[in-house]
């Protein structure tokens, strides 16, 4: 189509365009684009997955791929199901620890994940704990000078802006833990 | 609509089987204004923004109360009787609005918790959608003193749910019994946390209270307000014997 025609150019002459590009690639550049295509079939995956799709099904899915990119698959695979990880929430903890021991064999770093969320739950126990009066006070101080009061009246810690400063703060240091571990798991089915 | 003193009632339409299939459900809203320092009111269940019928129920509350004088922007305290998204789930917007302190029965905001949490994809399944609601304290049986001289019993009344609550003011002798009980009927008791037992002993138990105005949560196909001693006492012995024998 004559540049400047102001013509729309439509859906099939631009997958065409696109796929004349193709055969100008490099080896590298095909290489690359290989990658990002596996990887995305493995961010699927892993969607697919934590949306409720049994592990079997996934593993049909991979064995459709030879054992080279199915190692590429699985490496954003995992990722994608670290991701669906939330350091604050046990709900899907054991299904993705399952699957990440399931598709990578390492047992390791599933008992990690399990340990990693289990000493999250004791240390914000702790700081519970150890808050937990202190708060409750300041709390029913800021409820009094309201003209609230009474036996009746349970200060709830969680809505005390300093509550929620430590809990961030212990949080986010667990949250960049759980990542670190993930990240290394992803590393190193990549430099399989 | 005033019940009584500075006490005030927004009763979701629903006297009418045509009413409530038009209006669908939400709560009756009470108001006791002028409650806390600096001319705040506390609202008992604000009910949902919108409801399964497509009403604006935040809107109608918001519009009940200015034909009274009152503004929404004025609410200080919002004590929701329990955790069902009809009666509290408008909270967090009036919070937004008003910068009020909300309030809940300690054991509903576990069941809160329950349904954001593990539940939260098969309640959403099913059609239901629990709000957040970030309580600021919790009740439980005990006194509330609002201001330098109101005085509120919080009473613990489950049944419908675990952690149910009502609020009764001595002084001028009003009952705000949420899903408690009803004109002729009670509250249902097939919802999770839900005890036929419970809600019998809670009703026997708010039975001993000198109740002059009983402020219910529902309109269904009965007056929500239940005013007069007699006409209260009738209700538990109609609700004992029509009623009680097949919770």
């Amino acid at each position: 189509m004559p540049e400047g025609s102001g013509e729309m150019k439509n859906a099939l002459e631009i997958a065409m365009e696109k796929a004349s590009r193709l055969g100008s690639l490099s080896q590298e550049e095909g290489r690359q684009l290989r990658i990002q295509e596996l990887a995305s079939k493995g961010e699927a995956l892993a969607r697919k997955y934590l949306a409720g799709v049994p592990v079997r099904d996934v593993d049909i899915d991979l064995e459709k791929y030879g054992a080279s990119d199915q190692q590429t698959i699985k490496a954003s695979l995992v990722k994608g199901l670290a991701e669906g990880l939330d350091i604050r929430t046990l709900d899907t903890l054991d299904r993705v620890v399952y699957a990440i021991q399931h598709f990578t064999g390492e047992t390791a770093v599933a008992e990690n994940l399990t340990a990693l969320f289990a000493q999250y739950q004791v240390e914000l126990q702790k700081a519970r704990e150890e808050n937990e009066t202190r708060l409750k006070e300041l709390k029913r101080k800021e409820l009094e000078l309201l003209g609230i009061s009474g036996s009746a009246v349970e200060p709830a810690i969680e809505s005390c802006q300093q509550w929620i400063e430590i809990n961030d703060r212990l949080t986010n240091d667990y949250q960049n833990r759980l990542t670190a571990i993930t990240h290394q798991l992803e590393q190193s089915l990549l430099s399989e | 609509m005033k019940v009584v003193g500075d006490f005030y009632a927004y009763l979701w339409p629903g006297l009418t089987m045509r009413d409530m299939q038009m209006y669908g459900n939400n709560a009756n809203s009470y108001v006791l204004a002028n409650a806390l320092p600096g001319g705040k009111h506390v609202l008992v269940d604000p009910g949902m923004v919108t409801n399964e019928a497509r009403q604006n129920c935040l809107e109608r509350l918001i519009a009940g109360m200015k034909d009274d004088g009152l503004n929404i922007e004025d609410v200080g305290l919002i004590i929701n009787t329990h955790a069902h998204p009809d009666h509290y789930g408008a909270s967090e917007e009036i919070r937004k609005r008003s910068g009020c302190q909300v309030a809940i029965g300690k054991d509903e905001d576990d069941f809160l918790k329950m349904m954001g949490g593990e539940l939260a994809t098969v309640v959403k399944q099913m059609g239901f959608d629990f709000p957040e609601l970030k309580a600021d304290f919790y009740l439980s049986e005990g006194e509330l003193r609002l201001g330098q001289n109101l005085v509120a019993e919080i009473v613990s009344t489950p049944g419908h749910s675990k952690g149910h609550i009502s609020v009764y003011w001595p002084e001028s002798r009003v009952f705000m019994g949420g899903d408690l009980i009803f004109y002729g009927s009670t509250g249902r008791v097939d919802i999770p946390g839900g005890s036929a037992q419970q809600l019998k002993d809670s009703i026997e138990k708010v039975a001993k209270l000198d109740i002059e105005y009983m402020l219910t949560g529902h309109q269904y196909g009965s007056p929500g307000i239940l005013e007069g001693k007699d006409l209260i006492v009738r209700n538990y012995e109609a609700i004992r014997r029509g009623i009680f024998p097949y919770l």
